[in-house]
């Protein structure tokens, strides 16, 4: 399979599952929901595998740090009888009490949808030997939205559509994509402005269809849109080189010498670098680095980097000194490479 | 453009939805917009198509204490039992939901798994054997539900499965 790392950031699978005899999150007491959490940490963390997180002892900063990773919902984040058991590896996040009891999640970085369903697979197995999930023979597991009846399966990737979006196709793509069944969403924004032109495309429909097709047709639909942002891609730099260029040059130069950047002037010229190493402009090596500062750049994490609240100010030239920092490392790292010294 | 709830004031504020590849748009003045007289599409609005026929109200109230008419105002049910308590009224809702369809064909947990398949039950893809008849059951499911499109999808992948490397 070709290489599609510089598009996919990201593959998530979410389980939604409910154990039966309980009532839903919203209609639970405090204290049902304190047994909840203790009885899934007893089902699932007698290796000390995972991190149990309640929300109610986390600091606001530290939950909205888990929210900026994906590692919670924002919805999780706003419930203090909510928590989170994270692994280590931050790859497989159980929430506790959010719309359902569980949401079992498990996210890998680049296309591997299929091992993230096996991952997520794994997880419920355990669980489900040790608890008593709610199911119906007709409905599926049976969930507090009719809408994640059945699987209670949501598969999504996260993809990176600069060329379409600065072309302006995104909307006419995503709106087809959208009459396919699934959803689109912009990553880090309010809907249409989404700085960093990053999309969440995930399956609307949970019930009556396998996982197996939930996950491969996805992986279609999502392959489908990778192509196009290619050829967009090519026939931008067949086409208009010179402009190309400048834009990925320019956005290196405000990085690497910025003093104060805001998110959306970060998440923009992150966007065309990463653009960049997709058209081979900047080296291949950039492209994990890039993708890190992606989340690296956002409030909570750089209030996290410096362990103490900070206003709006003070995060923009924080946010500068990270990104020069890296950015001036990629530079170093490539030096001798011809591309940067022209 | 007059304001389509008041039908007075000009309209100043347009919203777009874009649900499953269905627009809304509504135009409104800018009163009817802040005030409560006129809801944006809520959730259950999206699930009954924005129908105002609403849903079947049921005498009977589940256990848990939530009502038909909270589930309708929050799109949450109380509790599992819920869909037993309200499934003739909620069959319709989780049809539209759902793009139609109404049996479930994916996994199962364990302690709903057959004895039979409780010991192969590992996290990992599952064989032919299994593949096949979850096909079969969403088949039939297919058929019931005249979604004979994906039906013919189902029936050409049994084939495939079943026939092995001649089919």
């Amino acid at each position: 399979m070709k290489d599609v790392s510089d598009i996919v950031l990201s593959c998530r699978v979410r389980l939604a599952r409910n154990i039966a005899g309980l009532p839903f999150p919203h209609n639970m007491t405090a204290a049902q929901m304190e047994t909840l959490a203790a009885q899934v940490n007893g089902a699932i963390n007698s290796n000390r595998d995972f991190l149990l997180l309640h929300m109610a002892e986390l600091p606001a900063r530290e939950r909205k740090l888990l929210v900026e990773r994906h590692l919670i919902s924002p919805d999780l984040a706003q419930c203090d009888g909510g928590a989170a058991l994270i692994n280590k590896d931050e790859t497989i996040s159980i929430m506790v009490g959010e719309e359902d009891h569980l949401r079992i999640q498990a996210m890998l970085p680049g296309m591997q949808l299929e091992q993230a369903d096996t991952l997520a697979m794994s997880v419920d197995s355990l669980l489900s030997r040790k608890l008593t999930y709610a199911f119906d023979e007709e409905l599926g597991y049976l969930t507090a939205c009719p809408t994640n009846l059945g699987s209670g399966m949501r598969a999504s990737v996260m993809l990176h559509l600069p060329a379409l979006s600065l072309t302006g196709q995104t909307e006419g793509l995503l709106r087809n994509i959208t009459k396919l069944g699934y959803a689109v969403r912009g990553i880090y924004g309010e809907g249409s402005k989404t700085p960093g032109h990053i999309y969440q495309i995930s399956n609307q429909m949970t019930l009556g269809i396998l996982e197996e097709d939930i996950v491969s047709n996805l992986i279609t639909t999502v392959n489908g849109v990778i192509e196009h942002e290619r050829g967009v891609r090519d026939s931008l730099l067949q086409n208009n080189r010179l402009e190309v260029e400048d834009l990925v040059f320019r956005s290196l130069g405000v990085l690497r010498y910025a003093r104060k950047l805001d998110t959306r002037e970060a998440m923009e010229h992150l966007s065309n670098l990463k653009l960049g190493v997709g058209v081979g402009l900047i080296p291949n090596e950039a492209q994990s680095k890039l993708n890190r500062l992606l989340t690296d750049v956002q409030a909570a994490s750089l209030e996290q980097r410096s362990g103490a609240d900070m206003t709006e100010k003070q995060r923009d030239e924080a946010r500068a000194n990270v990104m020069r920092e890296a950015i001036g490392a990629i530079s170093r790292m490539n030096e001798n490479d011809k591309r940067w010294k022209q | 453009m007059l304001c389509e709830n008041c039908k007075h004031n000009q309209a100043s504020v347009h919203t777009v939805t874009i649900i499953n590849g269905v627009k809304q748009e509504h135009y409104l003045c800018s009163e009817c917009a802040m005030g409560a007289q006129f809801s944006l599409p809520t959730l259950m609005d999206l699930l009954y198509g924005a129908q105002t026929s609403g849903l079947q109200q049921s005498e009977d109230i589940c256990s848990c204490g939530n009502s038909l008419i909270k589930f309708q105002k929050t799109g949450l049910l109380g509790c599992p039992e819920c869909y037993t308590t309200y499934r003739s009224a909620l069959l319709p809702v989780i049809k539209r939901a759902q793009g139609g369809r109404l049996r479930h064909v994916g996994r199962k947990p364990q302690q709903e798994e057959g004895r039979e398949q409780a010991a192969s039950r590992k996290p990992a893809p599952n064989g032919p054997q299994d593949e096949c008849s979850r096909l079969k059951e969403e088949l039939k499911a297919a058929v019931a539900e005249e979604r004979y499109e994906r039906a013919a999808e189902l029936r050409d992948r049994l084939r495939a499965l079943e026939g092995g490397e001649n089919a």
